[in-house]
C-alpha cells in the first residue's frame, strides 16, 4: 500500500499558517447550528417539549483538514453530521461548506451540492441495496446524477485505489467482508468526486486490523483527492490518530474544541477527561484508571440552564455557577465550556 | 494434540478444555471453526480469549456450553468442569450445568432479557430454578446481587421492565442475574461491545470487582484487545480457528511472539506510541471453508519461510506459561516498544 504523502501544495502550507478562525480562508464554517426534534402528543399532535440533539454548535475547518466530532451515543455527534448536509433539516444556524450556502440552498441546487459533499456511516451493509451488485451500487450515484458514462470510465480506476478487488464487482454486498463493504461505500462516494466527506464512525464495525488499513486508506485518499473530512466517532484513540482538530459533544454542545495534539496533551473539560481516560490500552489496568465517568447522560428534554456536565462532574465546585457557561479560550484556539476553566483563566 | 499441554496440575483448573474442535456442515463442505483448541481457567483467574471476527471464538465458549445446534457439532475433545467431564453428559444435566454452574453474559443483554417480564420476574425465576428456594428468599437474593452490581434503587428495578433501563444497566442486571446463582464460572462473550466507552469501563470494572470479591473465575470473549488486557490475568489468541498463542497478559502485550499477534497488537491505535502510523496486517482472512496448509497465518506473514506452508506448528514454551505457535518465533522480533504513552 502507498505510503501517506503530505500533500506539498505551497498554498497549504500558508493555509496552515493561518489561524483557521479567519472565515476567509476557512472550507467548512459551521455557526450556531441547532437541531430540536419536537415531541407531539396527543391526538391533535400538540408540541409538549423538544429533543435538544444539537445545541448552538459552532467550528471552522479550512481545506483538506480534518475535524473530529468525538462524544458517547446520544451526544448528538451523528445528527450534527447530518445536519451540516441538511440529511436532517437544521432547526437553526448556518452551514456554509466551499462556495455553498448550505443552510440557503433551494432544492434544485441541492442536487450539485449532494455531488459536492458524501457521507459515510457506520454500518456498511445498510446504505448498500441487498440486490443490487457492487457494480451497480458504485455506479448508482453517477446514474442518478446523469454522469453514468462518466462514472464508468472511472469505476476501475476508484476501485483500484480503494483497494477493492476488480473481480468481485459483480457479487452482491452479503458475499462481502465488512472491510469490503465499507470500501464499496467510500468508492460510491469518491466516484462523484467531492470536496468534503462526513464519515459516521466508519471503522467501529470492522475488526481492528481491518480498521487500520481503512484508517490509513482514508489518511491516504485525503491527500490524494484534496478532500475535507467531518469524522465522527466516540473513540479518542482512532480520533487522536486520524484528525486535526478535534471537537469534544455532550448532549448536544461542544464542550471542548482545539487542536488534536493540544486536546490530547491537555484535556481540560472534565469531560473530555473521563473520556480519555476510558480509553482502554494495556497500560490502563483497571485499578489505575482513576476518572471514571459515573451514571450516563441526562435526558436531552428537560435540560438544565448552567452546566449540562454538572451532575456527573467530578470537579464540580462553586465555580459551578447556575447560568450557562460560555466557551473560552484557554489556550491559542483550544476552547472549552467550563465554568470552573473560566474562573482559572481569568485568575491566571 | 495428544499430549496434555503443560500447564499447572490438573486440580488448580477449574474448566479444563483439550483438543476441542467443532464442525459445521454447510452446503459447500464443512468448517471446522474450532480446530483442536485447547485451553484452562484457574479458579478465580479471569482469562480472556481475542481474535478477529469469524476467529472461531464465540464458537469455542459456546462447544464448551455445548449449545451449538445442527448443522454444527463437536466433532472432539473433553471438557472438564472441576475434574467432571461435560461432554458425556444429557441434556437434562446440562441445563442444571449452564446457569448454574457456569453462567454466560451476552453482547447485546437486551436480546438476553425477555422484553414481556420484568426484571424482577426474571431474576426470581432464573434463582428458582438453580436453587432450592422459596418466593421470598428468592427476592432477597435478587436484591442482594442487584446491590453487588452497584444498581441503585434496586427495588424499583424489580418491577421494571427490560427496556426501560439504559445498556448499562441492562448489562448489570445480566451480570446480577449471572451471580444470584453462585456460579463457579462465568463466560463473558463481549460483554461490553454493545455499550458507550464511560460505560464500558465501568462494567470492566465492575466484573474485576466482582471476581476479586467473590473468587469467581471468568472468560472474557472479545475482538478488542484493551478490553481483554484490562481484565485479564491471561489472554488466549485465536486465529483462523486455531489458538496461535496464549500467556499472561503482560508478556502478550509486551512480548508478542506470533507475527500474527505482533500486528494485531501494533494496529491498535491506541496502543502504538508513534501515531504517525499504523501497521497494517495485508491480505484477508483465509476461508474457512479451505483454510491454507501448514500455518493459518503464513499467506499474510512477512516471516513465512517454506516450512511454514507445510507444517502445522505446535504451540512451543517461549516464557513462563507463554506458548505460540510459530515455527520462527525465535527469530521474530517481540519488542513491542517498551513505553508507549497513553492517549493523554
Amino acid at each position: 500500500m502507498n505510503r501517506l504523502v503530505e500533500r506539498t501544495n505551497p498554498h497549504d502550507a500558508v493555509r496552515d499558517r493561518s489561524s483557521a478562525s479567519e472565515t476567509g480562508r476557512s472550507f467548512l464554517s459551521v455557526s450556531g447550528l441547532t437541531k430540536y426534534f419536537p415531541i407531539r402528543k396527543g391526538l391533535l399532535g400538540k408540541k409538549i417539549g423538544d429533543v435538544k440533539a444539537v445545541r448552538d454548535v459552532s467550528f471552522e475547518l479550512r481545506r483538506g483538514k480534518t475535524l473530529s466530532l468525538m462524544g458517547e451515543s446520544g451526544c448528538g455527534k451523528t445528527t450534527c453530521g447530518l445536519a451540516i448536509l441538511r440529511l436532517t433539516e437544521p432547526t437553526a444556524g448556518t452551514v456554509r461548506i466551499g462556495d455553498y450556502d448550505v443552510t440557503a440552498l433551494r432544492r434544485r441546487e441541492m442536487k450539485a451540492f449532494r455531488q459536492d459533499a458524501q457521507m459515510i456511516f457506520q454500518d456498511p451493509q445498510e446504505p448498500l441495496d441487498p440486490r443490487m451488485n457492487v457494480r451497480s451500487a458504485i455506479l448508482e450515484p453517477m446514474r442518478i446524477h446523469g454522469r453514468l458514462r462518466e462514472g464508468t470510465e472511472r469505476l476501475g480506476e476508484i476501485i483500484d485505489r480503494v483497494g477493492f478487488p476488480r473481480k468481485y464487482l459483480r457479487r452482491y454486498p452479503r458475499e462481502l467482508s465488512g472491510g469490503l463493504q465499507q470500501r464499496v461505500c467510500l468508492s460510491r462516494a469518491l466516484i462523484l468526486q467531492p470536496s468534503f466527506l462526513v464519515l459516521d464512525e466508519p471503522t467501529s464495525a470492522l475488526d481492528v486490523s481491518v480498521q487500520a488499513r481503512v484508517l490509513d486508506l482514508l489518511l491516504e485518499l485525503r491527500a490524494e483527492f484534496g478532500l475535507t473530512y467531518l469524522f465522527i466517532s466516540h473513540d479518542a484513540a482512532v480520533v487522536r490518530y486520524l484528525s486535526d482538530w478535534v471537537a469534544v459533544m455532550y448532549l448536544g454542545q461542544v464542550v471542548e474544541l482545539g487542536r488534536t495534539e493540544q486536546v490530547f496533551a491537555r484535556p481540560t473539560h472534565p469531560y473530555t477527561q473521563a473520556l480519555c481516560s476510558a480509553v482502554l490500552t494495556p497500560q490502563s489496568r483497571i485499578r489505575v484508571c482513576e476518572v471514571v465517568l459515573h451514571g450516563s447522560p441526562p435526558n436531552p428534554v428537560d435540560l438544565p440552564d448552567s452546566c449540562a456536565f454538572a451532575p456527573r462532574c467530578a470537579q464540580k465546585d462553586d465555580a459551578c455557577k447556575p447560568s450557562a457557561p460560555e466557551m473560552i479560550e484557554v489556550d491559542t484556539e483550544h476552547f472549552v465550556l467550563c465554568h470552573r476553566c473560566a474562573k482559572e483563566v481569568t485568575v491566571r | 494434540m495428544n499430549d496434555r499441554p503443560t500447564g499447572p496440575p490438573q486440580d488448580e483448573r477449574l474448566l479444563d478444555v483439550s483438543g476441542l474442535s467443532t464442525e459445521f456442515v454447510v452446503q459447500e463442505g464443512i468448517v471446522r471453526a474450532v480446530d483442536d483448541v485447547s485451553f484452562y481457567v484457574r479458579r478465580n483467574e479471569v482469562v480472556g480469549m481475542v481474535g478477529e471476527t469469524g476467529c472461531g471464538k464465540s464458537v469455542t465458549v459456546h462447544s464448551v456450553m455445548r449449545l451449538i445446534l445442527p448443522p454444527g457439532r463437536v466433532v472432539s475433545g473433553e471438557i472438564r468442569l472441576d475434574g467432571r467431564e461435560l461432554m458425556g453428559l444429557s441434556e437434562a444435566t446440562m441445563r442444571s450445568v449452564r446457569g448454574r454452574e457456569i453462567a454466560m453474559i451476552f453482547q447485546k443483554p437486551m436480546s438476553s432479557l425477555n422484553p414481556v417480564f420484568t426484571l424482577g420476574s426474571q431474576l426470581i425465576d432464573v434463582i428458582r430454578l438453580h436453587r432450592d428456594v422459596n418466593e421470598s428468599e428468592a427476592r432477597r437474593i435478587a436484591i442482594d446481587s442487584l446491590k453487588a452490581v452497584a444498581l441503585g434503587n434496586v427495588e424499583g428495578l424489580l418491577s421494571r421492565y427490560p427496556f426501560e433501563l439504559s445498556g448499562g444497566q441492562q448489562q448489570r442486571a445480566m451480570i446480577a442475574m449471572a451471580l444470584s446463582c453462585g456460579s463457579q464460572l462465568l463466560i463473558a462473550d463481549e460483554p461490553t461491545t454493545a455499550l458507550d466507552v464511560s460505560v464500558q469501563l465501568q462494567i470492566l470494572k465492575l466484573i474485576r470487582q466482582i471476581m476479586d470479591d467473590t473468587n469467581m473465575a471468568t472468560l472474557v470473549i472479545s475482538h478488542d484487545m484493551g478490553v481483554i488486557g484490562c481484565v485479564c490475568d491471561r489472554i488466549y489468541v485465536m486465529y483462523a480457528s486455531r489458538i496461535v498463542e496464549h500467556g499472561p497478559t503482560e508478556a502478550i502485550i509486551e512480548r508478542p511472539r506470533h507475527p500474527y499477534v505482533v500486528g494485531l497488537i501494533r494496529s491498535i491505535p491506541a496502543f502504538v506510541k508513534n501515531v504517525s502510523r499504523l501497521e497494517n496486517i495485508q491480505g484477508e482472512v483465509p476461508n474457512p471453508l479451505n483454510p491454507p496448509p501448514g500455518c493459518r497465518f503464513h499467506p499474510r506473514c512477512k516471516y513465512a519461510i517454506e516450512a511454514c506452508s507445510t507444517t502445522k506448528p505446535d504451540l512451543l514454551e517461549v516464557g513462563e506459561e507463554h506458548f505460540a505457535a510459530c515455527l520462527r518465533t525465535s527469530e521474530i522480533p517481540y519488542e513491542n516498544g517498551k513505553e508507549r504513552e497513553l492517549p493523554c
